[in-house]
Order: C-alpha cells, then sequence, then structure tokens
C-alpha cells in the first residue's frame, strides 16, 4: 500500500478522531473533512491498518501468556514470608506493647488522680481555712488586737527604758545595748535581736512574719558624732504603736534625714502590704523627701528608701507619720538606731594604714631617681586614691551612723489571692505536684502516639491476619 | 462480571483470587506491552510478572481503582525502563540491521513484526503501546508518560506516523 499522508493542518485531529479521544465539536469537523479529503480518508484506513498490526504484532505472542498462577503463587509465598517470626512478631510486639501502654498509662493517670487529687484539695481548703482565720483576725483590728498590741507596745517601751544603758543616757534618748537575744519569733510574744549595739523589736501578734512587709522609717538623730567618740550604747530603739507626736519620739526630731524601707517575702507577695509601704514610701517623697530603691540580691529582698535630706522640722516627720498610720493596716511602727561603729573604727584603721603608706611612699619618691620615682610615684597616687576613697566612706559611715530607724509593718486586710497551682505547688507537695505534671506529660505524650500509630499498625496487622487466613 | 474497582476493592480486602481474575485481565495487554517496551518475550514475561507481585504490594498507592490498567503499565513501564538500562539490548535496532532480518523469501512467515516495530525510537514504542496495547486515553497516556494530554496527543500522533514510514519501509524492501 502506497504511503498516504495526510493533510498537514489535520494530522494530530486525525490522529485523535482515530483514537475516538476528541471533543464531540472536533469529532464533526474531521468527519466532514474526511468527506471531502480522499488523503485523509485513506490515511485514516492506514492508521486502522496499522494499529491491527502492532497489536496482533504483540499481542498474538502475549495472548498465551498465563501468570496468574505464577504471580499468586509468588505471593502467597510471600505473604507466607511476610507472616515469618521476625516481620510479623515484630509488628504484634509494637501493637500489643502500645496497647499495654496506654492501659498502664490510664491506670497510672487515674492512681495520680486519686492520690493527688484529695490531697490538693485538702491544701486548697487549708489555705481557705487561714484566709478566713486571717480575716476573722484582721477584721477587728480597731478593736481588742489593736488595745493588745498597744499594750505589747507599751511593754516593750518600758522594758527598753528599764535598761542601765536608757537610764544612763540624757532624758530624750533610750539606749539599748545588752545581750544577744536572737532571733525569736513566737507568735504573740516580744520578739526582738540586737547587733552587739542596738535591739530591734517586733511584735508579730498578728499570723507569720511571713505575712506582711514592713516598712522602715529612719529618721536622723540629728547629731554628727566624731569619729573618734563612736562608744558602744549609742543605739537605741522604741516600738511604736500609735501616733505618733514630738513626745513620744525618743529622739530630736530636728533630724538631718528620714528613710523609708520595705522588705517584702516573696513566698507569699502580700501585695496589699506591699501596695502600703510604696504609699508610705510616696507620702515621705510627697513631703519633699527623696525616694530610691534597690536590691539585695543574696535574699532577693527589694527594700524601698524614702527620706528626707537635710534637716527636717519635727512637725513634718510628724505629718509623715501620721499619714503613714492612717493608711491603715499599720501592725507596727518603731524607731530603732543603727550603730555602725565597727565599720566606722575598720574604715578609720584602713585610711590611717593607707596615709602611712602614702606618707612611706612620698619620702622614697623624694629621694629617689627619677625612673623609680615614676614607679613609686604610681604607687603613691595609688595609696592616696585609696585614702580617699576610704574617707569618703568615712564620711557615708558618719551619715548613716547618726540614722534612727522608724519601722512601719503592715499586714494584709485584703481577701488573699484565690488558690492558684503554682501556689498549690509551692508547698510540701510541690515535688508530688511536678511528679503529677510529668506523669499527665509522659501520658499525653503516650496517647497521643497511640493514637497516630494505633490505626496503621491495626490495619497492617488485620491484613496480614486476613492474608494469612 | 466485576469492575476493576470491584477486583481492586476486593483484593484490598485480603482476597487474593480477585488479584487472580485482575492479573488475567491485564496480563496479555501487559505482556504484549512489555514486549514492545523491552523487544523481547520472555523478559516481557518476568517483568510483567514482577510488576504483579509489585503492584500487590503497593495496592494501598493506587487512588484510583478504575485506573488500574494504567498504573500497572506505569509500574511495568519503570520496570522496563530500568530492565533496559540495566542490561544493553539483546537486539540492535540500527537500521540497516533491519534489512537484515528480513530476507525476502516469504514475508507472512519470516517477517517478525515485533523485531520490525522494535525499529522504533524508544519514545514511540512507550506511546504506541500505551495507546494501542494498554488502549488507554490520552490523560491515561500521558500519566503514564509524565507528560501532558496535549503532549500525549501529538507524541501519540507522532508515533503513528513513524510507525506508518517504518511499516511502508518495510513493505518496499521485504514485500511485507
Amino acid at each position: 500500500m502506497r504511503n498516504v499522508t495526510p493533510c498537514p493542518n489535520w494530522r494530530e485531529l486525525l490522529s485523535a478522531y482515530h483514537d475516538n479521544n476528541l471533543s464531540p465539536k472536533d469529532r464533526k469537523r474531521v468527519a466532514a473533512h474526511l468527506q471531502s479529503c480522499d488523503d485523509c480518508r485513506r490515511a485514516l484506513a492506514q492508521m486502522d491498518g496499522d494499529r491491527d498490526r502492532f497489536i496482533d504484532a504483540y499481542m498474538a505472542p502475549a495472548a498465551k501468556a498465563d501468570l496468574r498462577e505464577s504471580v499468586l503463587s509468588a505471593l502467597r509465598s510471600d505473604t507466607a514470608s511476610a507472616e515469618a517470626p521476625k516481620k510479623f512478631i515484630f509488628w504484634d510486639w509494637v501493637f500489643h506493647n502500645i496497647s499495654a501502654a496506654v492501659i498502664v498509662t490510664l491506670i497510672l493517670i487515674l492512681a495520680v488522680f486519686m492520690s493527688q487529687g484529695p490531697q490538693i484539695d485538702e491544701t486548697k481548703k487549708a489555705l481557705q481555712a487561714e484566709q478566713q482565720t486571717a480575716t476573722a483576725e484582721e477584721a477587728p483590728d480597731t478593736g481588742d488586737r489593736l488595745a493588745s498590741e498597744r499594750n505589747t507596745a507599751q511593754r516593750i517601751l518600758s522594758y527598753a527604758q528599764d535598761t542601765d544603758e536608757a537610764r544612763a543616757l540624757p532624758d530624750n534618748w533610750v539606749a539599748a545595748q545588752g545581750n544577744a537575744f536572737g532571733r525569736q519569733q513566737n507568735k504573740g510574744l516580744i520578739s526582738g535581736y540586737t547587733d552587739g549595739h542596738a535591739k530591734y523589736f517586733q511584735v508579730p501578734t498578728l499570723g507569720t512574719e511571713d505575712a506582711y512587709d514592713a516598712t522602715t522609717v529612719i529618721i536622723s538623730k540629728g547629731q554628727k558624732i566624731p569619729p573618734n567618740a563612736a562608744t558602744p550604747g549609742d543605739g537605741f530603739y522604741r516600738v511604736y504603736n500609735g501616733p505618733v507626736s514630738a513626745n513620744n519620739l525618743l529622739v530630736p526630731l530636728d533630724a538631718t534625714g528620714l528613710q523609708i524601707a520595705y522588705d517584702i517575702d516573696y513566698r507569699l507577695q502580700v501585695k496589699n502590704a506591699l501596695q502600703k509601704s510604696r504609699q508610705a514610701q510616696k507620702i515621705i517623697s510627697g513631703l519633699g523627701g527623696f525616694t530610691m530603691n534597690y536590691q539585695y540580691v543574696q535574699d532577693e529582698h527589694e527594700p524601698a528608701v524614702a527620706g528626707f535630706n537635710g534637716k527636717i522640722p519635727a512637725e513634718q516627720v510628724e505629718a509623715a507619720l501620721a499619714q503613714i498610720e492612717k493608711l491603715g493596716n499599720v501592725r507596727w511602727l518603731t524607731i530603732a538606731g543603727e550603730d555602725l561603729t565597727e565599720q566606722f573604727q575598720a574604715n578609720q584603721q584602713e585610711i590611717a594604714r593607707q596615709s602611712e603608706h602614702a606618707k612611706k611612699l612620698d619620702a622614697i619618691s623624694s629621694r629617689s631617681a627619677s625612673k623609680v620615682a615614676l614607679g613609686v610615684e604610681s604607687q603613691r597616687n595609688d595609696a592616696k586614691g585609696q585614702v580617699n576613697a576610704a574617707k569618703q566612706a568615712l564620711t557615708g559611715l558618719t551619715t548613716r551612723h547618726e540614722l534612727v530607724t522608724i519601722s512601719a509593718a503592715f499586714y494584709e486586710s485584703q481577701p488573699r489571692e484565690p488558690l492558684t497551682l503554682a501556689r498549690a505547688t509551692a508547698g510540701t507537695r510541690h515535688v508530688l505536684n511536678y511528679a503529677l505534671l510529668l506523669l499527665v506529660t509522659i501520658a499525653v505524650f503516650f496517647l497521643l502516639a497511640a493514637l497516630v500509630a494505633a490505626p496503621f499498625v491495626g490495619l497492617r496487622y488485620w491484613r496480614r491476619r486476613q492474608m494469612a487466613s | 462480571m466485576l469492575t476493576d474497582e470491584q477486583i481492586v476493592c476486593r483484593v484490598r480486602r485480603g482476597d487474593l483470587d480477585a488479584y487472580g481474575e485482575l492479573v488475567e485481565r491485564y496480563q496479555r495487554r501487559l505482556v504484549a506491552s512489555a514486549h514492545n517496551l523491552v523487544g523481547n518475550e520472555d523478559a516481557a514475561r518476568d517483568l510483567v510478572q514482577e510488576t504483579f507481585i509489585e503492584a500487590y504490594r503497593h495496592l494501598e498507592q493506587l487512588r484510583d481503582a478504575a485506573k488500574v490498567g494504567a498504573w500497572l503499565y506505569g509500574i511495568l513501564r519503570h520496570r522496563a525502563h530500568s530492565w533496559l538500562s540495566a542490561r544493553r539490548p539483546t537486539v540492535s535496532w540500527e537500521d540497516e540491521s533491519v534489512e537484515e532480518w528480513f530476507v525476502a523469501a516469504d514475508p507472512a512467515e519470516r517477517v517478525d513484526m515485533t523485531v520490525l516495530l522494535a525499529g522504533l525510537p524508544t519514545a514511540d514504542r512507550d506511546a504506541l503501546a500505551a495507546r494501542y496495547l494498554m488502549d488507554m486515553d490520552y490523560d491515561a497516556v500521558a500519566k503514564a508518560l509524565g507528560t501532558t494530554p496535549q503532549n500525549a496527543r501529538v507524541r501519540v500522533c507522532r508515533a503513528k506516523e513513524r510507525l506508518r514510514n517504518l511499516l511502508d519501509r518495510a513493505e518496499k524492501e521485504v514485500g511485507l
């Protein structure tokens, strides 16, 4: 048969027509063209013939192919090998282990919740009870309790004034130097401690010491102490629990400084008391005083300080203290001295040592050759610098030595924050709670892993079973 | 008679006999295609058997059960190309050698059409096997060849033309 070439523009369409892969519209077009074109019609017929030849050429030998049994027997042995111990037992093992893990984890969670749940409730109840008790105690703070505290304060005052040191001082001073008290925190009892010269008393009649936020007001006693005149017994204190006046302040009020500081116990974060302390600080600054904040890194306390620079009239201090009093929830106010004699003396010795060293260096440098003198000069300058630094420190110490502190503590009158997990875990059970948290995390992990893996593993397992059967 | 989808469904449920039916249904077309692709009948049979076994193992990857034929052809084609690249062809498809094989005696008996058609370029044999032997539409051909339906149409058309030229030459030279 002569090779017939179809019309160039119709080649592809004709081929698609031949393959019956045309849209109805194109199909009609090609059919119409075929009616009028001999070559294309013959080319189409050739395509038919070629296709038959092509198919016959391959289909004829393939007709005798019978792969059914060989394929199936291969697959059967394949399935059997799939059931061979290694692979099958592995998935079996995974499937059963995940199931077991889920069950064990669920039991663990249940067990932990059943044992921990009530304990958490107990913690909650205990805290609520404590809160209620505290509220009940704080409620009549203008009644018996306040009177009781005042009595206590009076007793402390009497005690303080009854010491030899106190009697030895001028009328308007109370000195305190005596035995170390040690730190006592007996509830309802007077407790105090001494730093060797001054005594500090606290009246922890409400709650524990943890629960308050102490504010310290420091008033300078306004007398410069000559560096060499520092003597033991200069410290003094007074516990005050009532309106402040010039009469019952045991220090001259022509003071040069006034400070307020507070300490926060971070374990409980008594916010209301903290707020009061901040307000006390503002009162001082509102009266022309200064404020400053600093941090003790070591014990994580964050005292804030407020004070007056220079001499201030007694009335102003009175006004400040009266306003602090008005803030309410005042646990106690104390006035106490701060004695830094030891530091002062140490500083003096350092000054003397450095001065002598500087003098020696001066003498050497005046005698020595220039090269040596340079080195000596440098050393001498160092020594002079150290002397200056020590002198400055001495000035600071002298100023601080004249400070007298008045401490005010505010108690928390607002309801405490509701129990949170953080607070619940803050207690002695926190280890158990963290363990619970860890277990829950592990359980969630296992559950998720099981949920994700189970369908796949299950399907595979099921199919293996099916094939095996 | 079960449709391809029904058979695949049964196989997926673990019915190995149903797979036997699928083998029955496609084995000849696949053997023919494989023969066309690799030019060796025995190898074609082996390749198809391997194809069926591989397909069974990966049946979960078959997305459209109605197109199981095209899917099988895809696996076969891949295997055939691997087979071809793994060993040099046993027959040469150079044009001049074609003449040696077709001694002008009794063409009906002597001319081995499969050897003659092996003279077609691989791409053309690929397209013709998919179109004629597997009876796939252009969409399926395109998928099997990894191209677009439009391109598949062009490739099939060209393959047909080259087939025509080859046959025309054979007709003239050996009196087919």
